[in-house]
Protein backbone atom coordinates (compact mmCIF):
# COMPACT_ATOMS: atom_id res chain seq x y z
CA UNK A 1 0.00 0.00 0.00
CA UNK A 2 1.28 2.93 -1.33
CA UNK A 3 1.75 6.42 1.14
CA UNK A 4 -1.96 8.45 1.04
CA UNK A 5 -1.65 11.26 -1.16
CA UNK A 6 -2.47 13.58 0.72
CA UNK A 7 0.80 13.46 2.88
CA UNK A 8 2.58 13.65 0.06
CA UNK A 9 1.31 16.87 -0.88
CA UNK A 10 -0.32 19.23 2.62
CA UNK A 11 1.63 20.21 4.87
CA UNK A 12 1.23 20.05 8.33
CA UNK A 13 0.13 23.47 8.78
CA UNK A 14 -2.77 22.58 6.57
CA UNK A 15 -3.93 19.47 8.69
CA UNK A 16 -3.25 21.31 11.98
CA UNK A 17 -5.58 24.14 10.81
CA UNK A 18 -8.46 21.74 9.97
CA UNK A 19 -7.58 19.42 12.67
CA UNK A 20 -7.65 22.99 15.11
CA UNK A 21 -10.98 23.78 13.79
CA UNK A 22 -12.56 20.41 14.05
CA UNK A 23 -11.62 20.32 17.43
CA UNK A 24 -12.78 24.06 18.70
CA UNK A 25 -16.44 23.08 16.61
CA UNK A 26 -16.29 19.68 18.42
CA UNK A 27 -15.87 22.05 22.25
CA UNK A 28 -18.02 24.24 21.17
CA UNK A 29 -21.15 21.53 20.22
CA UNK A 30 -20.49 20.20 23.54
CA UNK A 31 -21.68 22.88 25.59
CA UNK A 32 -24.36 24.06 23.01
CA UNK A 33 -25.89 21.16 22.50
CA UNK A 34 -26.41 20.71 26.49
CA UNK A 35 -27.68 24.29 26.85
CA UNK A 36 -30.22 23.87 29.34
CA UNK A 37 -27.30 22.63 32.04
CA UNK A 38 -24.48 24.90 30.36
CA UNK A 39 -26.21 28.11 29.20
CA UNK A 40 -29.52 28.53 30.66
CA UNK A 41 -28.06 28.26 34.73
CA UNK A 42 -26.08 30.87 34.55
CA UNK A 43 -28.47 33.23 33.25
CA UNK A 44 -30.82 32.06 36.13
CA UNK A 45 -28.02 32.71 38.68
CA UNK A 46 -27.61 35.70 37.35
CA UNK A 47 -30.92 37.05 37.45
CA UNK A 48 -31.58 35.96 40.74
CA UNK A 49 -28.52 37.86 41.83
CA UNK A 50 -30.01 40.59 40.18
CA UNK A 51 -33.65 40.35 41.60
CA UNK A 52 -32.78 39.82 45.61
CA UNK A 53 -28.98 41.88 45.60
CA UNK A 54 -29.88 44.33 43.15
CA UNK A 55 -33.95 45.33 43.58
CA UNK A 56 -34.42 43.97 46.95
CA UNK A 57 -31.02 44.77 48.71
CA UNK A 58 -29.78 47.44 45.92
CA UNK A 59 -33.26 50.01 46.63
CA UNK A 60 -31.84 50.52 50.73
CA UNK A 61 -28.16 51.46 49.51
CA UNK A 62 -26.48 54.52 48.53
CA UNK A 63 -24.74 54.79 45.34
CA UNK A 64 -20.51 53.46 44.64
CA UNK A 65 -18.55 55.27 43.07
CA UNK A 66 -21.22 57.42 41.75
CA UNK A 67 -23.20 54.71 40.51
CA UNK A 68 -26.80 52.57 41.73
CA UNK A 69 -25.97 49.76 43.45
CA UNK A 70 -27.41 47.58 40.96
CA UNK A 71 -24.94 48.77 38.72
CA UNK A 72 -22.01 48.70 40.27
CA UNK A 73 -23.00 44.88 40.91
CA UNK A 74 -23.86 43.82 37.30
CA UNK A 75 -20.45 43.59 35.64
CA UNK A 76 -19.10 41.86 38.67
CA UNK A 77 -22.07 39.33 38.46
CA UNK A 78 -21.82 38.85 34.83
CA UNK A 79 -18.00 38.14 35.28
CA UNK A 80 -18.18 35.93 38.02
CA UNK A 81 -20.68 33.57 35.64
CA UNK A 82 -17.77 34.18 32.60
CA UNK A 83 -15.20 32.62 35.00
CA UNK A 84 -17.07 29.72 36.18
CA UNK A 85 -18.44 28.73 32.75
CA UNK A 86 -15.43 29.11 31.35
CA UNK A 87 -13.22 27.18 34.13
CA UNK A 88 -15.65 24.62 34.17
CA UNK A 89 -15.91 24.44 30.44
CA UNK A 90 -12.34 23.80 29.94
CA UNK A 91 -11.98 21.63 33.03
CA UNK A 92 -14.67 19.13 32.67
CA UNK A 93 -14.40 18.74 29.24
CA UNK A 94 -10.64 17.61 29.28
CA UNK A 95 -11.50 15.71 32.47
CA UNK A 96 -14.16 13.74 30.43
CA UNK A 97 -12.06 13.11 27.83
CA UNK A 98 -9.13 11.42 30.26
CA UNK A 99 -11.41 9.89 32.14
CA UNK A 100 -13.08 8.02 29.34
CA UNK A 101 -9.84 7.81 27.22
CA UNK A 102 -10.94 9.81 24.04
CA UNK A 103 -8.16 12.38 24.69
CA UNK A 104 -6.03 9.77 22.65
CA UNK A 105 -8.52 10.19 19.64
CA UNK A 106 -6.76 13.34 19.41
CA UNK A 107 -3.35 12.67 21.03
CA UNK A 108 -2.26 10.22 18.34
CA UNK A 109 -3.16 12.60 15.59
CA UNK A 110 -0.92 15.34 14.32
CA UNK A 111 -2.68 18.07 15.82
CA UNK A 112 0.51 20.03 17.69
CA UNK A 113 0.23 20.69 21.97
CA UNK A 114 -0.23 24.21 21.20
CA UNK A 115 -3.40 23.78 19.08
CA UNK A 116 -4.82 21.41 21.07
CA UNK A 117 -4.50 23.39 23.88
CA UNK A 118 -5.64 26.35 22.01
CA UNK A 119 -8.84 24.55 20.47
CA UNK A 120 -9.77 23.72 24.46
CA UNK A 121 -9.53 27.32 25.37
CA UNK A 122 -11.65 28.42 22.25
CA UNK A 123 -14.32 26.27 23.74
CA UNK A 124 -13.95 27.69 27.02
CA UNK A 125 -14.07 31.24 25.45
CA UNK A 126 -16.74 30.45 23.71
CA UNK A 127 -18.90 29.01 26.45
CA UNK A 128 -18.00 32.35 28.75
CA UNK A 129 -18.95 34.69 25.90
CA UNK A 130 -22.25 33.02 25.57
CA UNK A 131 -22.83 33.33 29.09
CA UNK A 132 -21.69 36.71 29.10
CA UNK A 133 -23.80 37.82 26.06
CA UNK A 134 -27.16 35.70 27.90
CA UNK A 135 -25.97 37.74 31.28
CA UNK A 136 -25.46 40.59 29.50
CA UNK A 137 -29.13 40.76 27.75
CA UNK A 138 -30.72 40.03 31.11
CA UNK A 139 -28.71 43.36 32.84
CA UNK A 140 -29.78 45.33 30.03
CA UNK A 141 -33.38 44.41 30.08
CA UNK A 142 -33.87 44.24 34.26
CA UNK A 143 -30.99 46.55 35.19
CA UNK A 144 -30.96 49.05 32.68
CA UNK A 145 -27.39 49.15 31.62
CA UNK A 146 -26.22 51.53 28.99
CA UNK A 147 -22.75 49.77 28.26
CA UNK A 148 -19.53 52.30 28.38
CA UNK A 149 -17.88 50.70 25.80
CA UNK A 150 -18.81 47.57 24.18
CA UNK A 151 -15.27 46.91 22.49
CA UNK A 152 -13.55 46.97 26.03
CA UNK A 153 -16.33 45.22 27.40
CA UNK A 154 -15.70 42.44 24.29
CA UNK A 155 -11.81 42.84 25.17
CA UNK A 156 -12.19 42.14 28.77
CA UNK A 157 -14.56 39.15 28.40
CA UNK A 158 -12.09 38.05 26.25
CA UNK A 159 -8.84 38.05 27.92
CA UNK A 160 -11.16 36.61 31.30
CA UNK A 161 -12.77 34.10 30.25
CA UNK A 162 -9.42 32.91 28.10
CA UNK A 163 -7.83 32.96 32.04
CA UNK A 164 -9.78 31.13 33.43
CA UNK A 165 -9.98 28.50 30.80
CA UNK A 166 -6.24 28.46 31.16
CA UNK A 167 -6.91 27.58 34.67
CA UNK A 168 -9.45 24.95 33.84
CA UNK A 169 -7.44 23.12 31.31
CA UNK A 170 -4.35 23.01 34.02
CA UNK A 171 -7.18 21.96 36.73
CA UNK A 172 -8.28 19.30 34.22
CA UNK A 173 -5.13 17.86 33.36
CA UNK A 174 -3.61 17.55 37.56
CA UNK A 175 -7.23 16.35 38.44
CA UNK A 176 -7.63 12.77 39.11
CA UNK A 177 -11.03 12.76 39.73
CA UNK A 178 -13.94 14.57 39.20
CA UNK A 179 -13.89 15.51 43.08
CA UNK A 180 -10.83 17.83 42.34
CA UNK A 181 -12.23 19.59 39.17
CA UNK A 182 -14.98 21.20 41.44
CA UNK A 183 -12.39 21.45 44.55
CA UNK A 184 -10.49 24.48 42.96
CA UNK A 185 -14.07 26.27 42.12
CA UNK A 186 -15.26 25.96 45.32
CA UNK A 187 -12.26 26.76 47.26
CA UNK A 188 -10.19 29.23 45.10
CA UNK A 189 -12.35 30.48 41.95
CA UNK A 190 -15.65 31.30 44.52
CA UNK A 191 -13.55 32.93 47.85
CA UNK A 192 -11.72 34.93 45.41
CA UNK A 193 -14.34 35.77 43.47
CA UNK A 194 -16.25 36.94 46.62
CA UNK A 195 -13.16 38.76 48.13
CA UNK A 196 -12.71 40.44 44.62
CA UNK A 197 -15.06 43.31 44.69
CA UNK A 198 -17.76 41.95 43.11
CA UNK A 199 -20.44 43.07 45.58
CA UNK A 200 -18.15 46.11 46.74
CA UNK A 201 -15.65 49.33 46.09
CA UNK A 202 -12.38 48.75 47.44
CA UNK A 203 -12.89 51.93 48.59
CA UNK A 204 -15.59 50.94 51.19
CA UNK A 205 -13.09 48.49 53.04
CA UNK A 206 -10.53 49.02 55.95
CA UNK A 207 -6.94 50.25 54.92
CA UNK A 208 -4.95 46.89 55.71
CA UNK A 209 -7.47 44.55 53.49
CA UNK A 210 -6.88 46.90 50.70
CA UNK A 211 -3.24 45.41 50.55
CA UNK A 212 -5.36 42.26 50.42
CA UNK A 213 -7.48 42.65 48.16
CA UNK A 214 -4.56 43.78 45.75
CA UNK A 215 -3.45 40.83 45.76
CA UNK A 216 -6.31 38.90 44.40
CA UNK A 217 -6.21 38.88 40.70
CA UNK A 218 -10.12 38.42 40.66
CA UNK A 219 -10.16 42.21 41.77
CA UNK A 220 -8.09 43.24 38.56
CA UNK A 221 -10.56 41.76 36.27
CA UNK A 222 -13.63 42.83 37.90
CA UNK A 223 -12.39 46.26 37.77
CA UNK A 224 -11.17 45.92 33.99
CA UNK A 225 -15.23 44.29 33.45
CA UNK A 226 -16.76 46.85 35.23
CA UNK A 227 -14.91 49.85 33.80
CA UNK A 228 -15.58 48.66 30.47
CA UNK A 229 -19.20 47.83 31.01
CA UNK A 230 -19.79 51.23 33.32
CA UNK A 231 -16.76 53.18 33.23
CA UNK A 232 -16.18 52.81 37.35
CA UNK A 233 -12.81 51.21 38.30
CA UNK A 234 -11.68 50.99 41.93
CA UNK A 235 -7.89 51.05 40.09
CA UNK A 236 -6.25 52.14 37.01
CA UNK A 237 -7.90 50.60 34.20
CA UNK A 238 -4.40 49.78 32.05
CA UNK A 239 -3.05 48.20 35.03
CA UNK A 240 -6.29 45.72 35.23
CA UNK A 241 -5.45 44.39 31.69
CA UNK A 242 -1.92 44.48 31.72
CA UNK A 243 -2.52 41.75 35.20
CA UNK A 244 -5.15 40.27 32.89
CA UNK A 245 -2.32 39.21 30.24
CA UNK A 246 0.47 38.52 32.62
CA UNK A 247 -1.80 36.31 34.12
CA UNK A 248 -2.57 34.84 30.77
CA UNK A 249 0.99 34.28 29.58
CA UNK A 250 1.94 32.75 33.23
CA UNK A 251 -0.92 30.23 32.99
CA UNK A 252 -0.39 29.37 29.48
CA UNK A 253 3.20 28.54 30.29
CA UNK A 254 2.30 26.33 33.11
CA UNK A 255 0.12 24.28 31.12
CA UNK A 256 2.76 24.03 27.71
CA UNK A 257 5.47 22.75 30.43
CA UNK A 258 2.30 20.18 31.71
CA UNK A 259 1.92 19.23 28.40
CA UNK A 260 5.38 18.70 27.66
CA UNK A 261 5.91 16.79 30.43
CA UNK A 262 2.78 14.65 29.44
CA UNK A 263 1.38 15.22 32.74
CA UNK A 264 -2.32 13.89 32.82
CA UNK A 265 -1.93 12.69 29.23
CA UNK A 266 0.68 10.50 28.64
CA UNK A 267 2.07 7.36 30.61
CA UNK B 1 11.62 -6.50 1.39
CA UNK B 2 10.90 -2.97 2.89
CA UNK B 3 9.98 -2.14 6.36
CA UNK B 4 6.93 -1.01 7.89
CA UNK B 5 8.04 -0.62 11.33
CA UNK B 6 11.67 -1.52 12.85
CA UNK B 7 11.77 -1.36 16.56
CA UNK B 8 15.43 -1.09 18.43
CA UNK B 9 16.22 -1.46 21.55
CA UNK B 10 12.90 -0.01 23.24
CA UNK B 11 12.77 0.03 26.58
CA UNK B 12 10.25 1.33 28.69
CA UNK B 13 9.90 1.92 32.83
CA UNK B 14 7.33 3.60 34.38
CA UNK B 15 7.93 6.02 37.15
CA UNK B 16 6.88 3.42 39.73
CA UNK B 17 9.70 1.48 38.51
CA UNK B 18 8.18 -1.50 36.41
CA UNK B 19 9.73 -2.56 33.27
CA UNK B 20 7.36 -3.16 31.30
CA UNK B 21 9.49 -3.24 27.96
CA UNK B 22 13.13 -4.51 28.07
CA UNK B 23 15.19 -4.03 25.27
CA UNK B 24 12.74 -4.85 22.66
CA UNK B 25 13.81 -5.14 19.00
CA UNK B 26 11.65 -6.51 15.89
CA UNK B 27 10.84 -6.02 12.12
CA UNK B 28 7.84 -5.69 10.15
CA UNK B 29 7.47 -6.26 6.93
CA UNK B 30 5.20 -4.38 4.58
CA UNK B 31 2.16 -6.19 3.68
CA UNK B 32 2.59 -8.49 6.76
CA UNK B 33 -0.16 -9.27 9.47
CA UNK B 34 1.78 -9.73 12.44
CA UNK B 35 0.70 -11.31 15.43
CA UNK B 36 1.64 -10.04 19.09
CA UNK B 37 1.22 -12.41 21.45
CA UNK B 38 1.54 -12.79 25.18
CA UNK B 39 -0.03 -13.09 28.92
CA UNK B 40 -1.81 -10.81 30.48
CA UNK B 41 0.69 -8.03 31.47
CA UNK B 42 3.18 -8.81 29.13
CA UNK B 43 4.05 -5.54 27.97
CA UNK B 44 1.65 -5.95 24.36
CA UNK B 45 -0.77 -2.73 24.92
CA UNK B 46 2.38 -1.12 26.18
CA UNK B 47 4.39 -2.08 23.11
CA UNK B 48 0.88 -0.67 20.56
CA UNK B 49 0.70 2.36 22.88
CA UNK B 50 4.91 3.43 22.16
CA UNK B 51 4.50 3.28 18.95
CA UNK B 52 1.04 5.40 18.73
CA UNK B 53 2.63 8.05 20.91
CA UNK B 54 0.29 7.35 23.97
CA UNK B 55 3.42 6.56 26.02
CA UNK B 56 6.81 7.24 25.46
CA UNK B 57 9.88 4.92 25.65
CA UNK B 58 12.38 5.37 28.04
CA UNK B 59 15.15 4.32 25.18
CA UNK B 60 15.34 2.56 21.92
CA UNK B 61 13.98 4.30 18.73
CA UNK B 62 11.15 2.99 16.14
CA UNK B 63 10.87 3.69 12.45
CA UNK B 64 7.41 3.74 10.64
CA UNK B 65 7.91 3.52 6.53
CA UNK B 66 11.60 4.57 7.09
CA UNK B 67 10.58 7.23 9.11
CA UNK B 68 11.71 8.17 12.54
CA UNK B 69 9.05 8.42 15.25
CA UNK B 70 10.91 10.83 17.52
CA UNK B 71 11.91 13.30 14.94
CA UNK B 72 8.72 12.98 12.15
CA UNK B 73 6.39 11.98 14.43
CA UNK B 74 3.60 13.97 11.96
CA UNK B 75 4.98 11.86 9.34
CA UNK B 76 4.38 8.82 11.04
CA UNK B 77 1.36 9.76 13.31
CA UNK B 78 -0.87 9.92 9.95
CA UNK B 79 0.41 6.47 8.68
CA UNK B 80 -1.07 4.82 12.11
CA UNK B 81 -4.06 3.79 12.41
CA UNK B 82 -4.43 2.53 16.26
CA UNK B 83 -7.47 0.43 17.56
CA UNK B 84 -7.29 0.24 21.47
CA UNK B 85 -7.64 -2.51 23.70
CA UNK B 86 -10.37 -0.31 25.68
CA UNK B 87 -13.39 1.72 23.71
CA UNK B 88 -11.62 5.31 24.34
CA UNK B 89 -14.61 7.49 21.92
CA UNK B 90 -17.34 9.47 23.70
CA UNK B 91 -20.19 7.87 24.52
CA UNK B 92 -22.59 10.97 23.81
CA UNK B 93 -21.40 11.32 20.63
CA UNK B 94 -22.92 8.99 17.41
CA UNK B 95 -20.79 7.13 14.97
CA UNK B 96 -20.95 9.55 12.06
CA UNK B 97 -19.42 12.32 14.44
CA UNK B 98 -16.91 10.10 15.62
CA UNK B 99 -15.87 8.67 12.59
CA UNK B 100 -16.04 12.04 10.84
CA UNK B 101 -14.30 14.66 13.91
CA UNK B 102 -11.52 11.79 13.41
CA UNK B 103 -10.87 12.26 10.32
CA UNK B 104 -10.65 15.90 10.63
CA UNK B 105 -8.65 15.57 13.16
CA UNK B 106 -5.79 14.35 10.72
CA UNK B 107 -6.60 17.01 8.57
CA UNK B 108 -9.11 15.65 5.99
CA UNK B 109 -11.73 18.01 4.92
CA UNK B 110 -14.97 17.78 6.17
CA UNK B 111 -16.73 16.58 3.19
CA UNK B 112 -14.25 14.15 2.14
CA UNK B 113 -14.50 13.10 6.03
CA UNK B 114 -17.99 12.70 5.54
CA UNK B 115 -17.34 10.47 2.61
CA UNK B 116 -15.72 8.22 4.45
CA UNK B 117 -17.26 7.89 7.08
CA UNK B 118 -20.23 6.85 5.34
CA UNK B 119 -18.28 4.34 3.38
CA UNK B 120 -16.37 2.52 6.76
CA UNK B 121 -19.58 2.70 8.37
CA UNK B 122 -21.31 0.72 5.21
CA UNK B 123 -18.60 -1.68 5.27
CA UNK B 124 -18.71 -2.62 8.95
CA UNK B 125 -22.67 -2.71 8.85
CA UNK B 126 -22.76 0.01 11.38
CA UNK B 127 -24.76 2.85 8.99
CA UNK B 128 -27.85 2.31 10.64
CA UNK B 129 -26.79 2.96 13.59
CA UNK B 130 -24.42 6.25 12.94
CA UNK B 131 -26.62 8.75 14.47
CA UNK B 132 -27.63 6.85 17.82
CA UNK B 133 -25.66 8.12 20.81
CA UNK B 134 -22.34 5.37 21.22
CA UNK B 135 -23.34 4.46 24.69
CA UNK B 136 -26.11 2.73 23.60
CA UNK B 137 -23.94 0.54 20.62
CA UNK B 138 -23.72 -2.85 21.57
CA UNK B 139 -19.79 -4.72 22.24
CA UNK B 140 -19.68 -5.82 19.13
CA UNK B 141 -20.83 -2.10 17.17
CA UNK B 142 -18.59 -0.63 19.47
CA UNK B 143 -15.35 -2.76 18.09
CA UNK B 144 -16.80 -2.10 14.93
CA UNK B 145 -16.71 1.62 15.04
CA UNK B 146 -13.02 1.86 16.62
CA UNK B 147 -12.02 0.05 13.68
CA UNK B 148 -14.16 2.71 10.97
CA UNK B 149 -12.46 5.15 13.21
CA UNK B 150 -9.24 3.73 12.98
CA UNK B 151 -8.66 3.49 9.22
CA UNK B 152 -10.76 7.18 7.95
CA UNK B 153 -7.88 8.58 7.50
CA UNK B 154 -6.19 5.75 5.56
CA UNK B 155 -3.26 4.50 7.54
CA UNK B 156 -0.51 1.88 6.17
CA UNK B 157 -0.05 0.71 9.49
CA UNK B 158 -3.03 -0.44 11.41
CA UNK B 159 -2.79 -1.62 15.37
CA UNK B 160 -5.19 -3.40 16.42
CA UNK B 161 -5.02 -3.88 20.38
CA UNK B 162 -7.42 -7.02 21.24
CA UNK B 163 -9.97 -5.97 18.54
CA UNK B 164 -12.27 -8.79 18.97
CA UNK B 165 -12.41 -9.11 22.71
CA UNK B 166 -15.71 -10.13 24.15
CA UNK B 167 -17.34 -10.33 20.81
CA UNK B 168 -19.50 -13.46 19.36
CA UNK B 169 -18.27 -15.91 16.87
CA UNK B 170 -20.12 -14.82 14.20
CA UNK B 171 -18.94 -10.89 14.46
CA UNK B 172 -15.51 -11.99 15.40
CA UNK B 173 -15.42 -13.91 11.92
CA UNK B 174 -16.33 -11.24 9.57
CA UNK B 175 -14.36 -8.92 11.69
CA UNK B 176 -11.52 -11.61 10.62
CA UNK B 177 -12.65 -11.23 6.82
CA UNK B 178 -12.89 -7.24 6.96
CA UNK B 179 -8.95 -7.05 8.11
CA UNK B 180 -7.98 -9.70 5.67
CA UNK B 181 -9.32 -7.60 2.83
CA UNK B 182 -7.20 -4.68 4.32
CA UNK B 183 -4.68 -6.94 4.47
CA UNK B 184 -4.56 -8.39 0.67
CA UNK B 185 -5.03 -4.55 -0.56
CA UNK B 186 -2.17 -3.93 1.36
CA UNK B 187 -2.25 -2.70 4.71
CA UNK B 188 0.18 -3.65 7.01
CA UNK B 189 -2.00 -4.90 10.53
CA UNK B 190 -0.41 -5.46 13.90
CA UNK B 191 -2.24 -7.88 15.63
CA UNK B 192 -2.34 -8.82 19.89
CA UNK B 193 -5.72 -11.32 20.72
CA UNK B 194 -5.35 -13.50 22.91
CA UNK B 195 -7.33 -15.81 21.05
CA UNK B 196 -4.77 -17.89 19.53
CA UNK B 197 -7.11 -19.34 16.69
CA UNK B 198 -7.51 -15.45 15.23
CA UNK B 199 -3.48 -15.31 14.74
CA UNK B 200 -3.40 -18.50 13.43
CA UNK B 201 -6.24 -17.99 10.69
CA UNK B 202 -5.07 -14.54 9.94
CA UNK B 203 -1.14 -13.92 10.99
CA UNK B 204 1.87 -14.43 8.45
CA UNK B 205 4.35 -13.37 11.55
CA UNK B 206 4.19 -14.20 15.05
CA UNK B 207 5.96 -12.78 18.11
CA UNK B 208 6.04 -13.40 21.81
CA UNK B 209 6.44 -11.56 24.46
CA UNK B 210 6.22 -12.23 28.21
CA UNK B 211 7.52 -9.57 30.88
CA UNK B 212 8.42 -7.28 28.58
CA UNK B 213 10.89 -8.98 26.24
CA UNK B 214 10.59 -10.69 22.97
CA UNK B 215 10.53 -14.59 23.21
CA UNK B 216 10.56 -15.89 19.81
CA UNK B 217 9.24 -13.46 16.27
CA UNK B 218 9.69 -15.56 12.91
CA UNK B 219 7.23 -16.61 10.62
CA UNK B 220 4.23 -18.51 11.15
CA UNK B 221 4.13 -21.26 9.19
CA UNK B 222 7.75 -21.81 10.30
CA UNK B 223 7.21 -22.06 13.67
CA UNK B 224 4.12 -24.24 13.68
CA UNK B 225 5.92 -27.01 11.29
CA UNK B 226 8.77 -26.94 14.22
CA UNK B 227 5.92 -27.37 16.54
CA UNK B 228 3.77 -30.57 14.97
CA UNK B 229 1.65 -32.12 17.63
CA UNK B 230 2.32 -35.61 18.25
CA UNK B 231 -1.19 -36.50 19.43
CA UNK B 232 -3.78 -36.06 16.86
CA UNK B 233 -7.50 -36.76 16.80
CA UNK B 234 -9.32 -39.06 14.00
CA UNK B 235 -12.94 -39.28 13.11
CA UNK B 236 -13.79 -42.49 11.54
CA UNK B 237 -16.12 -42.97 9.02
CA UNK B 238 -17.43 -46.18 10.42
CA UNK B 239 -16.43 -47.74 14.07
CA UNK B 240 -14.12 -50.17 14.51
CA UNK B 241 -14.39 -53.71 15.29
CA UNK B 242 -11.41 -53.67 17.86
CA UNK B 243 -8.54 -50.99 18.74
CA UNK B 244 -6.05 -51.29 15.56
CA UNK B 245 -2.52 -51.91 16.24
CA UNK B 246 -0.19 -50.00 13.82
CA UNK B 247 3.60 -49.61 14.15
CA UNK B 248 4.87 -46.50 14.52
CA UNK B 249 1.50 -45.07 16.68
CA UNK B 250 -0.93 -45.73 19.50
CA UNK B 251 -4.90 -45.97 19.57
CA UNK B 252 -6.43 -44.84 22.65
CA UNK B 253 -10.13 -44.85 22.29
CA UNK B 254 -12.21 -41.52 22.94
CA UNK B 255 -15.80 -43.02 21.35
CA UNK B 256 -16.40 -45.48 18.60
CA UNK B 257 -16.19 -42.82 16.06
CA UNK B 258 -13.35 -40.95 17.31
CA UNK B 259 -9.28 -42.09 18.22
CA UNK B 260 -6.47 -40.26 19.68
CA UNK B 261 -3.61 -41.38 18.08
CA UNK B 262 -0.05 -40.65 19.45
CA UNK B 263 2.74 -40.60 17.03
CA UNK B 264 5.74 -42.21 18.15
CA UNK B 265 9.19 -41.07 17.98
CA UNK B 266 10.88 -40.86 13.94
CA UNK B 267 7.23 -41.96 12.43
CA UNK B 268 5.86 -39.46 9.77
CA UNK B 269 1.73 -38.43 9.26
CA UNK B 270 2.32 -39.62 5.83
CA UNK B 271 3.49 -43.29 6.16
CA UNK B 272 1.10 -44.28 9.03
CA UNK B 273 -1.87 -42.52 6.85
CA UNK B 274 -1.02 -44.99 4.48
CA UNK B 275 -0.88 -47.66 6.95
CA UNK B 276 -4.42 -46.81 8.35
CA UNK B 277 -5.54 -47.09 4.68
CA UNK B 278 -3.82 -51.28 4.18
CA UNK B 279 -5.77 -51.55 7.69
CA UNK B 280 -9.27 -50.46 6.03
CA UNK B 281 -9.55 -47.98 8.39
CA UNK B 282 -12.11 -45.23 6.89
CA UNK B 283 -10.73 -41.69 8.17
CA UNK B 284 -13.22 -38.85 7.62
CA UNK B 285 -11.10 -36.13 9.43
CA UNK B 286 -7.70 -35.59 11.02
CA UNK B 287 -7.02 -32.99 13.86
CA UNK B 288 -4.68 -31.67 16.07
CA UNK B 289 -5.10 -32.40 19.89
CA UNK B 290 -4.02 -29.36 20.92
CA UNK B 291 -3.88 -25.94 18.93
CA UNK B 292 -0.47 -25.53 17.35
CA UNK B 293 -0.06 -22.24 18.19
CA UNK B 294 -1.36 -22.73 21.66
CA UNK B 295 1.74 -25.43 22.48
CA UNK B 296 3.96 -22.86 20.82
CA UNK B 297 2.91 -20.32 22.96
CA UNK B 298 2.80 -21.97 26.06
CA UNK B 299 6.25 -23.40 25.37
CA UNK B 300 8.00 -20.54 25.19
CA UNK B 301 6.37 -18.27 27.84
CA UNK B 302 7.16 -21.48 30.29
CA UNK B 303 10.34 -21.33 28.83
CA UNK B 304 10.98 -17.66 29.97
CA UNK B 305 9.87 -18.40 33.32
CA UNK B 306 12.38 -20.79 34.11
CA UNK B 307 15.11 -20.01 32.36
CA UNK B 308 14.74 -16.35 33.94
CA UNK B 309 15.28 -14.58 30.62
CA UNK B 310 12.52 -12.19 31.56
CA UNK B 311 13.21 -9.44 33.77
CA UNK B 312 11.00 -8.69 37.17
CA UNK B 313 8.31 -6.50 36.57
Amino acid sequence: MAMPQMYKTKNIYYINMISFWALIEKEIKRFYRYWPQTLLPPTITTLLYFIVFGSFLGKHLPNISGVGYMQFITPGLIMMAVIYNAYLNVASSLFAAKFQNYIEEILITPLSSDLLLLAFVFGGVARGLSVALLSGAVAVFYAHITIHSIWLTLLASILISTLFSLAGFINGLIAKNYESVNIMLAFVLTPLSFLGGVFYSSAMLPEKWHWITYFNPIFYLVNAFRYAMIGVSDVPVDSTFIVSIILILIMYVVARLLMRHGIGMKQ
Amino acid sequence: MESALCIQNLCKQYKNGTVALNDVSMNVNVGDFFALLGPNGAGKSTLINTIAFLSKQTAGCINVYGFDQERQKNKVKSLIGLVPQEFNFNILENPFEIVVNQARFYGIRKSVAKKRAEALLKELDLWGKRSVMAMSLSGGMKRRLMIARALVHQPTLLLLDEPTAGVDIEIRKSMWNFLREKNLEGMTIILTTHYLEEAETLCNKVAIINKGKILVCDEMQKLLINHQDKKLIIDLQMPLPISPEIEGCRFNFISDLVYEVEILQGYELGALLAQFDRHKINIKAVRNLNNRLETLFLEHVTKGKEYGYATDV
